[in-house]
């Protein structure tokens, strides 16, 4: 028993899945064939303009028709996901472009905050060389050498 | 085709250049982790593997191993 693309090979516990690659195209069946390696041995063989055959090994006794069929579900939905990959492409770039275009500009914008804010005017407390002193210090200093003057 | 076979002590492995690309190939050869020899026929690249135990599932194993290594590279 095997569905039109599945041929079965009992003694070497083999599944043959066929594969028309105008529909499936490589990187379908290569993305749906790797999902597979862990449960069976998996040779991709033929023509990728013409016809490609998947041979999937089962490491265990396994139901083939099962295996071939759960293939056939896997390029689907690979498939599907180009399909989908593809068609939401303008909206992904779209919101990259945006994401980057707004750091950017924030980047920018802090920049002329920067460049924007007024320098201080300068102030008589303002001591750059730092040469002003408490006048309570100043005063004892003073009084101090008067009495030795004295 | 019969892609695994035995010849000897050695595992001989012929793949599909239409399907799988020298670069995988050789990659895979270099990395698989037993003496291996690459050779090139006509649309077939031909991988003799010499494994510590002689079993056609290294050969199975290779493939896996190749698919691996064209997922990495070609695939989404």
């Amino acid at each position: 028993m095997a569905s039109e693309n599945i041929e079965i090979d009992k003694k070497e516990n083999m599944v043959a899945v066929t594969v028309d690659p105008k529909i499936f195209p490589l990187d379908t069946i290569v993305s749906a064939a790797y999902v597979f390696i862990d449960d069976a041995y998996v040779v991709i063989t033929g023509d990728p303009n013409q016809q490609v055959v998947v041979k999937l090994k089962g490491k265990q006794k396994c139901d083939l028709v099962e295996l071939g069929r759960n293939f056939n579900n896997e390029l689907v939905n690979y498939e599907f996901y180009a399909i989908q990959t593809a068609r939401t492409m303008p909206i992904r770039t779209a919101i990259v472009q945006r994401a980057f275009f707004t750091q950017a500009s924030k980047a920018v914008d802090s920049e002329a905050e920067k460049a924007r804010v007024p320098k201080k005017e300068p102030s008589y407390l303002d001591d750059p060389y730092n040469i002003a002193k408490p006048y309570k210090e100043k005063v004892k200093k003073d009084e101090r050498g008067k009495k030795r003057g004295k | 085709m019969k892609e695994v076979r035995r010849e000897g002590n050695r595992i001989v492995v012929e793949v599909d250049a239409r399907i799988y690309d020298y670069q995988s190939v050789a990659d895979a050869v270099k990395n698989f982790g037993c003496p291996a020899e690459l050779k090139k026929g006509f649309g077939i690249f031909i991988v003799s593997l010499k494994p510590k135990t002689s079993s056609e599932n290294t050969g199975y194993e290779f493939y896996n191993f190749l698919l691996d290594k064209v997922k990495e590279r070609r695939v989404m």
